[in-house]
């Protein structure tokens, strides 16, 4: 590909990028900006490298180069082709204005009448009535409530004027339908040649038709240019191809967000397209070639400085509201919520040529409308100067001996790093938001009774000026947390581990083949079924097992049983120790998997050894392997640990919320998890000290989890460096 | 072969060796146990969430005639409302001048749900008004009625109310109906059919005691002894529509309704589709991050302390527990930047997004990692940049593994239960969101935290639901996870 024509395509996908950000946004300013820069980018491209003298005009007549810096093509065939996308776009528009549109609306000015009385401004009423099926709540299913007569008579009407709307509007889902389809098929060889030619016809048609159709004549009107160039280029690579896919997506978006009742179907179809589009681009190539990169870099200038405008106007324009409310309210006291509502549709009201009653409200909105008014041109201005700023600046930067890739790929590292910093991001907000509220806490409850006090009993005091309703010493919590935490590695331990060797070094593939998906289905399940599991399997069993043990209490022939009277072997609604074992289960999969891990790091040389000296492979295994896998398996025993302190679902729904400080491991117990989940549930308010002890517990929890961690990561990486 | 025992060895010798034999069995007859054991776990979980589920997928329904009185709904009213609604003109229960201030009036009397009920008793007083005997007064025989018409769920009376309205029924008929039984007579028939008993045992006297009178029990059995109950799947399907056509027509059951306080109306499709805007925030959220992420650190990042560092920070994160990363969208999120936002699926996403990225990024690294050297080092052998070598050939070749990194992570998404709660996302919610991309900005519920809803309450039927839900939630969890794993093996066979 020449320099020229990959120039040109590079405009040409930058021109998409704003397009695309135009119609998302609402933002048909930008589309003229879009244009003009696409113009004077390709003429002082061309005309610089004829002053330049990189390019004599013989040669460019040789080259067929014209002097946009585009190939040339014969005059009439380029005057033809665009006769061709540009007329029948526009026979459409005609058509559907000049015969659909009166009948429609006539018929909506009756119905109107019917509902409001009087006439109000033709341009006004399609947006009127639609909200009025809106708030009748009628859009949808045929529910009403509270209707005028008048109004009631006027709905069928209504409906059967949006009814001829939606099977308009389905007429287009067919044709991007279509074009998606189309779309799928994308590669640069079909776009070259004359056949390719009449492909781009077809898919241009289908995206104009659905663009004029769902009202986006402008953007019908960016497509035609685009496809003009395509045209003068002579030759599409697969960047376009993928520019056209990307930009019928955006279409497809763009309209779906306006179908206020897209239910399920716009979910579909949206998700398709977006699978589609990823598709598309994967199986491409991730990125353009070499030559495509300093378009990349005028687009990004001109896509920031775009959005910077646009994200600007969103807030301004809600901010529009809230001041506007706050007027409102100050005329006409009472919810301000409910004013802004009321406010909003005033405004809608006003707009659409209405008279208003209230007093107040047509003030207020009568306010907001000319600041609204002022607010556009100022947004324009503002977008048209963001971009030609973004475009000029940019380009300013583009030159034949510019390295564009370079600082591609200095943009690239840089949002990869980016990237690589989200983590450390939400590693930083987690401490911020524990620490300062910690602090908060802290502050209102000594750090001492909280972290040595023995007794814990959370709930608020009843009325404000009762002093002292809650502990909140937690040791209870601490003592349960490693309790049902113990109980579980008691489980998982040495059936995690066992299994671990017998996979690894006894069983063959067919018993592999068995207990390896059941060792991965039971990492996968989710704890909360875990949890159910326990509450509702769990204890019924253990209730049924530690009641048949009862007999063991009766016996009294060795004096130490003369103490069992005190032993208490009833189960309740809930335990510790049956969550704990239920927790234990989840842990035996994680614990298996890390000691595999441990044990086939371990080099062969030392198994040999072992076995040459005439050691059984259970001897290998308890005295060399396990020794050398030691510290791996420790590292796997911390994590395991980590993850039973922080376990929630479990806990919760089998061992209780009750702080006993209790060696009777079959009671209620409480953990750490259990207390925050219960202060945290329901609309917690952030004030109270016994709220805000769940960043003092959040705190232990995520102090004693990282410190098992860090541990477990250090112990792990020495162990890799010792057998590596 | 000779005997194996050699004659050199001494009498001491061979009982340690035949010790050490039996040690050798032991020990592996214990890792067989092991695994055993976790098996029989499986197994255990399995058959009890299953065994359970079974009775929260099918319902009762018990048959009556009922006379459609136009005494209780005036044939006029319901004319004036289906035609102020466009029901078609031959449908309508009377011929009539549509008049729009009738149609206020008639619209208030058939939305009230009490005249279905009255229906519903007048078939009770039918057949079986001979039972309700030996009541001081009216009044406390009309009650007794009334309460065991509250054994047909609420389900029956919208099911009467919307096929009068779209003409299926007339007034005036009396039709044999199989309707939805409420959730105590459901349990009571379900227990009656497995213990194959046709009396009542005292347990299920002490169920319905509260509810219904030894009148009214002795109705449902009746009803169940003449074979006028049965026990069907409840499933139906939500509404599925495209290009705004309904592609087919709802169904009440487990799959299409919200929660509900009453357990036989209680279905899965508002959490399901929480769940399903949560992963789908996940998506967006954690896999173009956590890959770019992957990227960099596995191929450009600089050795140095601050790699050192983000590794550890990573490898840390993705053990945190997970009611950590809850507390941080408690407090940031609803609490601090966006208040208002409390059991938000755009939340809740965003939550379950920091939870996954770590896992992403994990598994992506490995999946890069694993790529032979060679794909790298021939893209720049030819010329190629670093980039374009990492973006062009290492990652297409990594992305099988990526995928299947990914898919475990939503899988773990899906599953997780704590951050809802602590993002308020175990809302009550008793309808269906239907508005689209909104729905992501209203209160919502997830699977996992439905589960939890429905695992807290008594009622046997809620326990069901509860099994039922599991068995929803395992079915996606193990799909994606078998998928993964599919595509992981494929992977490792094609490198």
């Amino acid at each position: 590909m020449n320099r020229t024509s990959s120039f040109a395509l590079q405009i040409a996908f930058f021109i998409f990028m704003i397009f695309g950000l135009a119609l998302f946004f609402g933002a048909y300013a930008l589309i003229v900006p879009a244009v003009i820069g696409y113009i004077w980018a390709a003429l002082a491209f061309g005309q610089r490298r004829i002053r330049q003298g990189q390019l004599t005009l013989e040669q460019a007549r040789e080259q067929r180069v014209n002097r946009f810096g585009l190939p040339d093509l014969p005059r009439f065939y380029g005057f033809l082709t665009v006769l061709w996308w540009i007329v029948p776009p526009i026979l459409l528009l005609v058509l559907y204005r000049s015969f659909a549109t009166p009948v429609l609306t006539g018929m909506l000015e009756r119905e109107t009448l019917a509902i409001m009385g009087k006439s109000i401004d033709p341009a006004a009423l399609h947006q009127y009535a639609r909200s009025i099926l809106v708030t009748l709540g009628l859009s949808g299913n045929g529910t009403v409530a509270g209707l005028t007569e008048a109004q009631a008579s006027a709905l069928p009407g209504l409906e059967v004027y949006f009814g001829n709307q939606h099977a308009l509007r389905r007429l287009f889902w067919f044709a991007l339908l279509l074009g998606a389809l189309a779309f799928w098929h994308l590669s640069p060889e079909r776009f070259s040649g004359n056949r390719g030619r009449v492909l781009v016809f077809v898919l241009a048609l289908v995206c104009i038709l659905a663009a004029v159709l769902s009202g986006y004549a402008a953007a019908a009107i960016v497509v035609l240019l685009v496809l003009a160039v395509v045209l003068f280029s002579q030759e599409v690579n697969a960047i376009l191809g993928r520019a056209l896919f990307m930009a019928t997506g955006v279409a497809v978006l763009v309209f779906l967000r306006d179908q206020l009742d897209w239910g399920q179907g716009g979910w579909i179809v949206s998700a398709i397209v977006i699978a589609l589009s990823l598709l598309v681009l994967v199986r491409r190539g991730v990125r353009p070639s070499l030559q495509d990169q300093s378009f990349v870099l005028v687009a990004l200038g001109a896509a920031i400085l775009a959005l910077l405008t646009v994200i600007t106007w969103a807030g301004a324009y809600s901010w529009l509201y809230d001041h506007g409310s706050q007027a409102l309210f100050e005329v006409s006291p009472g919810n301000l919520g409910l004013q802004s509502q009321k406010l909003i549709n005033a405004v809608n009201d006003l707009r659409a040529g209405l008279v208003l009653k209230d007093d107040a409200q047509a003030e207020a909105a009568a306010r907001i409308l000319s600041a609204q008014n002022a607010y556009r041109l100022g947004y324009l201005v503002v977008t048209l100067l963001g971009v030609g700023i973004g475009v000029v600046g940019s380009l300013v930067f583009i030159r034949p001996v510019s390295r564009a890739q370079g600082r591609h790929e200095q943009a690239a590292n840089f949002g990869m790093m980016l990237a690589s910093a989200a983590a450390i991001l939400v590693t930083i907000g987690i401490v911020l938001a524990l620490l300062s509220n910690a602090e908060l806490f802290f502050s209102k409850y000594p750090i001492q009774d909280f972290l040595f006090g023995l007794h814990w009993s959370k709930d608020a005091p009843i009325r404000e000026d009762q002093a002292g309703g809650f502990n909140l010493g937690a040791v209870p919590v601490f003592y349960g947390t490693l309790v049902v935490s113990l109980v579980a590695l008691t489980v998982a331990l040495p059936i995690g581990l066992m299994s671990a060797i017998y996979m690894a070094e006894y069983a063959g593939p067919r018993v592999r083949g068995i207990f390896k998906p059941i060792l991965e289905i039971l990492a996968g399940i989710p704890t909360i079924v875990y949890g159910v599991f326990a509450l509702r399997s769990g204890i019924p069993f253990a209730k049924d097992v530690f009641g048949g043990l009862e007999w063991v209490l009766e016996l009294r022939f060795l004096p130490v049983m003369w103490h069992l009277e005190y032993l208490d072997l009833s189960i309740g609604a809930k335990s510790g120790v049956v969550a704990g074992a239920v927790m234990g289960i989840m842990l035996i999969p994680f614990i298996s998997s890390l000691s595999d891990d441990a044990l086939k790091a371990v080099p062969r040389s030392l198994r040999d050894g072992s076995l040459a000296l005439g050691g059984h492979k259970s001897e290998t295994i308890l005295k060399v392997l396990i020794p050398a896998a030691l510290p791996g398996i420790m590292g796997g025993f911390l994590l395991a640990t980590s993850r039973a302190i922080g376990e929630t679902m479990i806990v919760v729904l089998a061992a209780g919320g009750q702080a006993n400080l209790t060696l009777n491991i079959l009671d209620q117990m409480t953990t750490v998890t259990v207390q925050i989940t219960e202060l945290l549930i329901g609309d917690a308010e952030f004030d109270r000290a016994n709220t805000l002890s769940v960043f003092g517990l959040g705190m232990v929890l995520f102090i004693s989890t990282l410190l098992l961690n860090l541990a477990a990561i250090q112990i792990v990486r020495r162990y890799r460096q010792r057998y590596s | 072969m000779t005997d194996p025992v050699s004659p050199h060895l001494s009498v001491f010798a061979a009982r340690r060796r035949a010790a050490r034999l039996r040690g050798e069995l032991v020990f592996r007859l214990l890792g067989l146990l092991a695994l055993g054991l976790a098996a029989l776990f499986l197994v255990s979980l399995m058959y009890s969430v299953v065994k359970k589920s079974y009775n929260g997928f099918v319902q009762s329904f018990m048959q009556m005639d009922v006379y459609l009185d136009p005494e209780i709904l005036k044939l006029q009213d319901l004319a004036h409302y289906q035609a102020s609604i466009g029901v078609p003109e031959d449908k309508w229960a009377l011929d009539i001048e549509p008049d729009p201030k009738l149609a206020k009036r008639a619209s208030r009397s058939v939305q009230r749900g009490t005249s279905y009920k009255k229906m519903i008793e007048g078939a009770l007083i039918d057949e079986f008004g001979d039972r309700f005997v030996g009541y001081e007064t009216e009044r406390e025989r009309t009650k007794a009625i009334s309460a065991t018409a509250e054994m047909f769920s609420l389900e029956t009376q919208f099911q009467i109310r919307d096929r009068l309205i779209s003409g299926e029924y007339r007034l005036g008929e009396t039709i044999s109906l199989w309707l939805l039984a409420a959730g105590d007579a459901d349990v009571l028939f379900k227990d009656m059919k497995r213990r194959s008993q046709k009396n009542l045992d005292s347990e299920n006297w002490i169920l319905l005691k509260g509810s219904v009178d030894e009148q009214g029990l002795s109705v449902l059995t009746t009803l169940r002894d003449t074979g006028r109950t049965r026990i069907r799947p409840y499933l139906g399907f939500p509404k599925l529509s495209l290009f705004g056509w309904t592609l087919l027509d709802p169904q009440p059951g487990f799959f299409a309704s919200a929660s509900s306080t009453s357990p036989e109306r209680a279905g899965i499709a508002a959490a399901a589709q929480g769940t399903f805007l949560m992963l789908m925030v996940v998506m967006i959220l954690s896999v173009p991050i956590g890959v770019l992420a992957a990227i960099y650190l596995e191929k450009f990042a600089p050795r140095n302390q601050f790699t050192d560092f983000m590794e550890i920070n990573i490898n840390n994160l993705a053990a945190v527990p997970s009611i950590i990363f809850g507390i941080l969208g408690a407090a940031v999120i609803v609490q601090w930047l966006f208040p208002g936002s409390r059991g938000f699926p755009i939340v809740g996403g965003t939550v379950l997004s920091f939870m996954t990225l770590p896992t992403v990024i994990i598994a992506s690294r490995a999946a890069i990692g694993a790529v032979p050297p060679s794909y790298e080092e021939a893209a720049l052998g030819m010329g190629a940049s670093r980039q374009q070598a990492v973006f062009q050939h290492v990652l297409p070749a990594a992305l099988p593994g990526i995928a299947s990194g990914v898919i475990i992570g939503l899988a773990q998404a899906a599953g997780e239960t704590a951050p809802l709660l602590m993002v308020g996302m175990n809302a009550f919610i008793n309808d269906v969101c239907d508005a689209g991309a909104a729905c992501l900005m209203s209160k919502g519920v997830g699977m996992p935290s439905q589960i939890y809803q429905w695992a807290a309450d008594d009622d046997p039927l809620f326990q069901n639901k509860t099994a039922a839900g599991i068995v929803c939630l395992l079915t996606l969890v193990i799909t994606m996870n078998g998928l993964a794993t599919y595509i992981r093996a494929r992977f490792e066979r094609a490198n």
